[in-house]
């Protein structure tokens, strides 16, 4: 909630500020748009690829937060990145003083050492995938906007492109209609299912 | 220059010192509250003493481009330099014979700190003399952000017209590169293993020389020593190729220095495209793959006497693996878009292998839409975060780290078809420890959380996504050619984005943690 509330709250004052739109109209753009964005909703209101560069592209990097486990929405998840930050932290303060005894917490349990390399696994498949979406769609012809933007849409389950995909996803060529048919599913399970099934070992 | 003399200059100083503070350890009864006040002013005159010591050597370095000047400018273009000389050598004696006489004591904390004033310090230090000169005409964002991408060994440039260009300005932008490219290297592989930064641990065990856990001078001067032979080495056989093929002397200086540091600053307005000579460029590519690799590797094969050191070492192989890779690729792709097939191999492997290493040298006007298909410049953007070994002048994430995540997630994966299976992430025989694979995991984050903060506050400053995305890998994997509308020069961006990128160079420069724990308020108790 604390960290939807941060890019809500900055999204709106960009958009007052950029003189987009007067302070009402902002407040609720802002507040529909982002939301629906972040939680990988995709509704759209008031033609939202017109907007500002920087609001496009904070919502664009909103969508990979998501929300909480469990929920239907797409995305990283919040908890991992709570673990993430958490995790960082406490890297900086071990640099201070490398002999200290520091656990990552969550609320008054630690988090076991185990649950947080799977956290930073499954973080940095899903960064992985998502530059070999788009570098895959880019090979497909699209431009460097649309291929951020739409590889975004795909695999964070969120549905609202950038550039030539801002208003439907009909402009993009076969090749890439299947890769994001591809991705959306990969992002969707979370990307370990879909790995493991190319894995020898999980045939033996 | 300057680190190799300074850090030996000091170490006779420190090795005293560590004496002194021996005999000393029998007083441990202070109070807590006084030892802490005793060890705060110590450590203040620490700075000061080592921020003296190097701003004197660093102001030294402003002579060879005043020889230069003299021999091929005339006095008018010697004059800005003579007074930048007198501003720095000026303020490190009012910083170092307050404390002359005073033993030294660094710490680990001390080091954090010292890097980071001293990269920050010699940035604006070293933008006195492009402000003092008439031509070019500059204004001082621009000049710090010229100065931090020199030592930082970027190779992003405000400047246009290098051509008409004094020379001694010239030579002087190669020379930032050439001491950026030592201090990368010193820093890298004898300070960030000691204090530890994104699992830099793993090197303090593997480089030579005296080891000791909290006092870092010894074997600091020791491999800084080694290193800058090393460095000067390759330096000069580097000149020497380029000289044979046909380039001036002047030229040849300026290329080896860009080149051997990975910096990509140009004496020409067209970079290495200026001479439109296929074995310059194939020199350039050979001496690129050469500086990429870990320059302690180089030191332990001169010292075995056989270069088994380096084809052994599990992070070259990964490394060379994945830069041949994403080369091949463009090189394809090239030749599938239409180029003859000699020619997308040369193209494909000179600027693959320039953007990859962070190098920056451009040839056939890259990155412009109409010469290179928009797939090759993105496959390099995202090799730029790759850079190269770690103890090289290269930016980015480094091959260490990649090669550390990928065993852990192929480990992640077999876990979940085996749950009760023991698997250990291993580096040739070694096994990974815990804490080792915690501290990239906690760099990787850290890097793609300041590239995606960065790429946002620049798009806030107005411009367009593809310059906003493109511009920030460019300056904080330290590589130095933009997309976009910065792909031809870095002076469209506005005051605000030049602070910014100026800002993210240094990040990416000093692997991000140190610039962070200066903003910690537990550092500073």
């Amino acid at each position: 909630m604390a960290v939807i509330g941060g890019i809500v709250a900055v999204t709106c004052a960009y958009l007052y500020f950029s003189g987009a739109f007067p302070l009402w109209e902002s407040l609720h753009h802002g507040f529909f748009q982002s939301l629906s964005i972040v939680t990988s909703n995709g509704h759209t209101t008031a033609g939202y690829s017109d907007w500002p560069f920087f609001v496009a592209l904070l919502l664009l990097l909103g969508s990979f937060f998501g929300g909480c486990v469990g929920s239907t929405c797409g995305g990283i998840k919040a908890i991992r990145f709570l673990l993430l930050y958490k995790q960082s932290v406490r890297e900086i303060r071990l640099l201070i003083r490398p002999t200290a005894q520091i656990a990552v917490k969550l609320g008054n349990r630690p988090i076991p050492d185990r649950v947080m390399q799977a956290v930073w696994g499954f973080y940095y498949l899903y960064i992985f995938c998502y530059c070999a979406l788009s570098l895959a769609l880019v090979g497909t012809g699209l431009d460097l906007v649309t291929a951020f933007g739409t590889a975004a849409a795909g695999l964070n389950n969120m549905g609202v492109g950038l550039g030539d995909t801002a208003s439907n996803f009909s402009s993009i060529s076969d090749t890439a209609t299947v890769l994001l048919t591809v991705s959306m599913i990969v992002g969707r399970l979370e990307v370990f299912p879909v790995l493991l099934l190319f894995h020898p070992d999980f045939w033996k | 220059m300057n680190d190799q003399a300074s850090q030996s200059g000091v170490s006779e100083n420190l090795t005293s010192g560590e004496h002194a503070a021996h005999n000393e350890s029998a007083e441990q009864w202070m109070t807590q509250l006084s030892q802490r006040q005793a060890y705060r002013r110590s450590s203040f005159k620490t700075w000061l003493y080592m921020v003296g010591l190097l701003l004197m050597l660093f102001s030294a370095t402003l002579l060879p481009p005043m020889a230069v000047a003299g021999w091929y400018d005339g006095g008018e273009v010697v004059l800005p330099f003579a007074e930048a000389l007198g501003a720095t050598l000026g303020l490190g004696l009012l910083c170092w014979l307050p404390v002359c006489r005073f033993k030294i004591d660094l710490r680990n904390r001390d080091g954090f700190i010292l890097v980071v004033v001293f990269w920050v310090l010699s940035s604006l230090l070293g933008a006195l003399p492009f402000i003092l000169s008439d031509q070019p005409e500059i204004r001082f964002v621009d000049a710090v952000f010229e100065t931090v991408s020199g030592l930082t060994t970027t190779g992003a440039s405000v400047l246009s017209g290098l051509d008409t260009m004094p020379r001694a300005i010239l030579y002087y932008r190669a020379q930032l590169h050439f001491l950026g490219g030592i201090g990368i290297v010193v820093l890298a592989v004898a300070l960030l293993p000691m204090l530890g930064i994104g699992g830099m641990q793993l090197y303090r065990a593997s480089t030579p020389g005296p080891m000791k856990d909290e006092k870092l001078t010894p074997r600091i001067t020791e491999t800084a020593k080694n290193l800058w032979y090393i460095y000067v080495g390759l330096n000069f056989f580097c000149f020497l190729a380029y000289w044979l093929a046909g380039m001036s002397p002047f030229d040849a200086v300026c290329y080896s220095f860009t080149t051997v540091a990975l910096g990509g600053f140009a004496p020409h307005d067209a970079s290495i495209g200026y001479f439109q000579d296929p074995v310059m460029e194939w020199i350039t590519v050979g001496f690129m793959l050469v500086a990429m690799v870990n320059f302690a590797l180089y030191f332990l094969a001169w010292r075995l006497r056989s270069l088994s050191a380096v084809y052994r070492d599990p992070e070259f192989r990964f490394c060379m693996k994945v830069v041949i890779g994403i080369v091949a690729l463009a090189c394809l792709h090239l030749y599938l878009d239409g180029a003859l097939l000699w020619k997308s191999i040369h193209l494909g492997a000179f600027q693959g292998i320039s953007i990859i290493t962070g190098t920056g040298l451009t040839t056939a006007s890259y990155p412009a839409e109409e010469h290179w298909p928009a797939f090759v410049p993105l496959l390099l953007l995202l090799g730029s975060f790759f850079g190269g070994c770690v103890g090289s002048t290269c930016g980015g994430i480094k091959a260490i780290r990649f090669l550390l995540l990928y065993k852990q997630s192929v480990r992640e994966s077999r876990l979940l078809v085996r749950p009760t299976a023991q698997i250990a992430v291993k580096l040739g025989d070694h096994a990974i420890p815990d804490r080792i694979m915690q501290a990239v995991w906690g760099f990787y984050y850290l890097y793609i959380l300041c590239y995606c903060a960065f790429s946002l506050a620049l798009a806030a400053t107005g411009v367009d996504l593809v310059t906003a995305f493109g511009t920030t890998a460019a300056c904080l994997n330290n590589m130095g050619v933009g997309l976009g509308e910065t792909a031809g020069g870095f002076s469209v961006l506005n005051d605000r984005a030049t602070w910014l990128m100026s800002l993210a160079m240094l990040v990416g420069r000093l692997e991000v943690f140190p610039l962070l724990l200066l903003f910690l308020p537990d550092f500073w108790k």
